[in-house]
C-alpha cells in the first residue's frame, strides 16, 4: 500500500505513524524472520537462562541469520527472575551469554503483555532505523521455582488478595452480573482450548475436557476453577524481528507486522471500566486503523488466555462481538477448530502452556506461513496476537500477515 | 491477631494506615477539584493538585464485584476459606479492594451497600473489611 492510495482511501490515517527509513508505514518494514521455542511442560533440568539461549538459537536458525546477524535483544525474564538483579539487569546478563554487542538492548516490564510489546519496540526500532535484526525472548522455568505465582502485591496480601486469580475472577463475577455470563460459557473457552491443543503436538494439555470434569474442578477464587486458570510451564520462546529489505531469501515465508497498539490502566482504582473493560479496546482500535482492516478481516487470533474469563473479554473488546456477546459466541465451537474465529490454534496458555505470550506470537507465525501441520487454519492470512497483563492493566495488540520473503 | 499479613506502609501511604490504626478510613481529598481517592497518593491523580489532607469517610459503601477465595495462599488465610474479597465503592467516591465478610458468601450481590468495620493486624495495624448493611455497629 502506497502512502498516496492510503491517503485517498482514508484521510483520517494520516496521523499514523510512519517509519524513518523511507517506508510508508510500519507494516513495510518489519517482519517476523524467524520464530523458536522449546518444548513446553516441566523440563527437568533446565532452567530461566538455558530455556532462553535455546529459544534464541532456534529463532535466528529459523531465520536463516548467525548470531552476528542479530544487532538488538529484548528480553522479558518471566517470574522467577528480577528484571534488574541487584545492578545486572537482565538482558545484560543474557546478552553476555549469547555474546551479543548489540545496537539496541531492554526489557519489557508489561507482565503477560510484555511479549507483544517487545515486538512492537523492536519494530519501531528497525523502522527508525536503529537495528536491523532484534531477537525478542521469553523464557523461565518456574515449575523449578514454585510459589512465585501466588504473592500478593503489596498490601493487597492483607486484605487476601493472592496471585492474579483473585482480580480475575473478579472481572469473571461483573460479567455474569452485567451479561449473564454462565460457567458453561467459561468452559466453552476452556473445552476449545483443549481441542486445539489435541492437534498440536508438543502441547502440555492434549485430553478433551468434558462439562462434567469441568464443572468437577475446584474453585480457586470462584467464579474461577482451577481449569479457567493458564499451568504453571517450563519454556523458551523467541523470534526474530528484521528489516523486511535485509532479509536473506529464506525457503519459507514470514509474517509482515501490518499493524500494533498498546493501551493501558496505570490507575485502576479511579477507572470505572476497570475490571468490566480491558485496555484492548483501546489497543486493538490503534492496531486495526496502522493496518486499515476490521475484525472481520481476521482469519484467527492468539489471544493471551491466562484465565478463561480474559478470552471472552477480548472478543467483546477486540470488536469480534457486541459487548456481552462473548459467551453467545463462543457456544458451539465458535472459537475451537473450524469455528468462525479460531482461537488460540495450539492450544494458548491454557492447553498448549504457559509460554509468557511469546508462544502465541511463534504459533501466529506459523499458521501464516502454512507450518501448522494437524491444525492449519485454512487460508490463514491474517492473524491477531494479544499480549495482557499484570492485574488487567497492560495490553499489546499485533496484527501479523502472511507474506513471501 | 490473626497471624493475617499487616500492610506495608511507605512514605507515601503511611498516614493513611495510621488513620486506620486510630480507628478511622480516611482518604486524600484534592484542594483543587475536591474530588477524593484511594490509594494516597501525592498529587491528586484527577487534575495533579498537590494540595490535599486526608478526610475521613463516612464507612459507607457498595459491592461492585468480588471473588471467594476457596483456596489459601497464606497459613493465616486456611482458616477462613472460603472468604470473599471484593471492590468496595466509598459512599465518598474512593474505591478500595477489602475483604467481605459474610458467613454466606453466596448472598453477594452486585451493588449491595456496605459497612465498614476494622479487623486487627500484628504492629498495631488495623485494616478495613466489610460487612453487608447499611448501619455502623459499634
Amino acid at each position: 500500500m502506497s502512502s498516496d492510495t492510503r491517503e485517498t482511501a482514508n484521510p483520517t490515517e494520516t496521523a499514523v505513524w510512519t517509519g524513518g527509513n523511507g517506508q510508508d508505514s510500519v507494516s513495510s518494514g518489519a517482519i517476523i524472520s524467524g520464530v523458536g521455542a522449546t518444548s513446553v511442560g516441566r523440563l527437568e533440568g533446565e532452567n530461566p537462562w538455558s530455556l532462553q539461549v535455546a529459544a534464541c538459537r532456534a529463532a535466528v536458525e529459523n531465520a536463516g541469520l548467525a548470531p552476528g546477524d542479530i544487532d538488538g535483544l529484548l528480553a522479558e525474564p518471566g517470574y522467577t527472575q528480577p528484571v534488574v538483579d541487584g545492578i545486572t539487569p537482565h538482558y545484560l546478563r543474557l546478552g553476555g551469554m549469547l555474546g551479543l554487542s548489540p545496537d539496541l538492548a531492554g526489557a519489557e516490564v508489561l507482565g503477560g503483555a510484555s511479549s507483544v510489546a517487545m515486538i512492537q519496540r523492536a519494530a519501531a526500532a528497525i523502522a527508525a532505523g536503529l537495528c536491523t535484526h532484534c531477537l525478542c525472548v521469553y523464557g523461565d522455568a518456574p515449575l523449578s521455582a514454585p510459589g512465585t505465582f501466588e504473592r500478593g502485591r503489596g498490601d493487597d496480601a492483607t486484605h487476601g488478595l493472592f496471585g492474579a486469580v483473585g482480580i480475575h475472577a473478579m472481572a469473571a463475577r461483573h460479567h455474569m452480573d452485567l451479561h449473564g455470563t454462565t460457567d458453561e460459557h467459561l468452559y466453552a473457552v476452556a473445552s476449545a482450548a483443549r481441542l486445539h491443543a489435541a492437534r498440536t503436538t508438543h502441547a502440555q494439555f492434549q485430553e478433551p475436557l468434558d462439562l462434567k470434569t469441568y464443572l468437577a474442578s475446584p474453585y480457586v477464587a470462584a467464579p474461577l476453577r482451577k481449569l479457567d486458570c493458564c499451568p504453571v510451564s517450563d519454556c523458551g520462546a523467541a523470534v526474530v524481528v528484521s528489516a523486511e529489505k535485509m532479509c536473506p531469501p529464506a525457503n519459507h515465508p514470514s509474517a509482515r507486522i501490518a499493524g500494533m497498539g498498546q493501551a493501558h490502566c496505570l490507575a485502576p482504582m479511579i477507572d470505572e471500566r476497570h475490571l468490566r473493560k480491558l485496555p484492548a479496546e483501546r489497543s486493538g482500535a490503534r492496531a486495526f486503523a496502522m493496518a486499515g482492516v476490521t475484525p472481520s478481516d481476521v482469519d484467527f487470533c492468539q489471544l493471551y488466555d491466562c484465565f478463561t474469563i480474559v478470552v471472552l473479554m477480548q472478543l467483546e473488546d477486540y470488536g469480534f462481538c457486541a459487548e456481552g456477546e462473548a459467551g453467545g459466541f463462543v457456544t458451539g465451537g465458535g472459537i475451537a477448530p473450524g469455528g468462525k474465529l479460531p482461537v488460540n490454534t495450539a492450544g494458548g496458555l491454557l492447553a498448549e502452556g504457559y509460554g509468557g505470550g511469546m508462544l502465541h506470537v511463534v504459533e501466529a507465525v506459523r499458521q501464516l506461513r502454512g507450518d501448522a501441520p494437524g491444525r492449519q487454519v485454512e487460508g490463514a492470512r491474517l492473524g491477531l496476537v494479544s499480549g495482557h497483563g499484570l492485574g488487567l492493566n497492560t495490553h499489546a495488540t499485533l496484527l501479523l500477515e502472511g507474506v513471501e520473503v | 491477631m490473626s497471624g493475617k499479613p499487616p500492610p506495608i506502609p511507605d512514605t507515601i501511604t503511611d498516614a493513611y494506615w495510621r488513620r486506620l490504626g486510630e480507628g478511622f478510613l480516611a482518604a486524600p481529598q484534592c484542594a483543587g477539584c475536591d474530588r477524593m481517592w484511594l490509594p494516597p497518593s501525592p498529587a491528586c491523580p484527577h487534575c495533579w493538585s498537590t494540595s490535599h489532607e486526608l478526610v475521613d469517610c463516612s464507612g459507607k459503601g457498595r459491592l461492585v464485584t468480588w471473588t471467594v477465595y476457596h483456596r489459601s495462599y497464606h497459613p493465616a488465610f486456611a482458616e477462613s476459606v472460603p472468604y470473599a474479597v471484593g471492590l468496595v465503592e466509598l459512599d465518598e467516591g474512593p474505591r478500595l479492594f477489602a475483604g467481605i465478610d459474610t458467613q454466606d458468601p453466596a448472598t453477594l450481590t452486585s451493588g449491595m451497600p456496605l459497612v465498614l468495620f476494622l479487623e486487627e493486624r500484628e504492629g498495631g495495624f488495623r485494616v478495613p473489611v466489610f460487612r453487608p448493611g447499611k448501619a455502623m455497629e459499634k
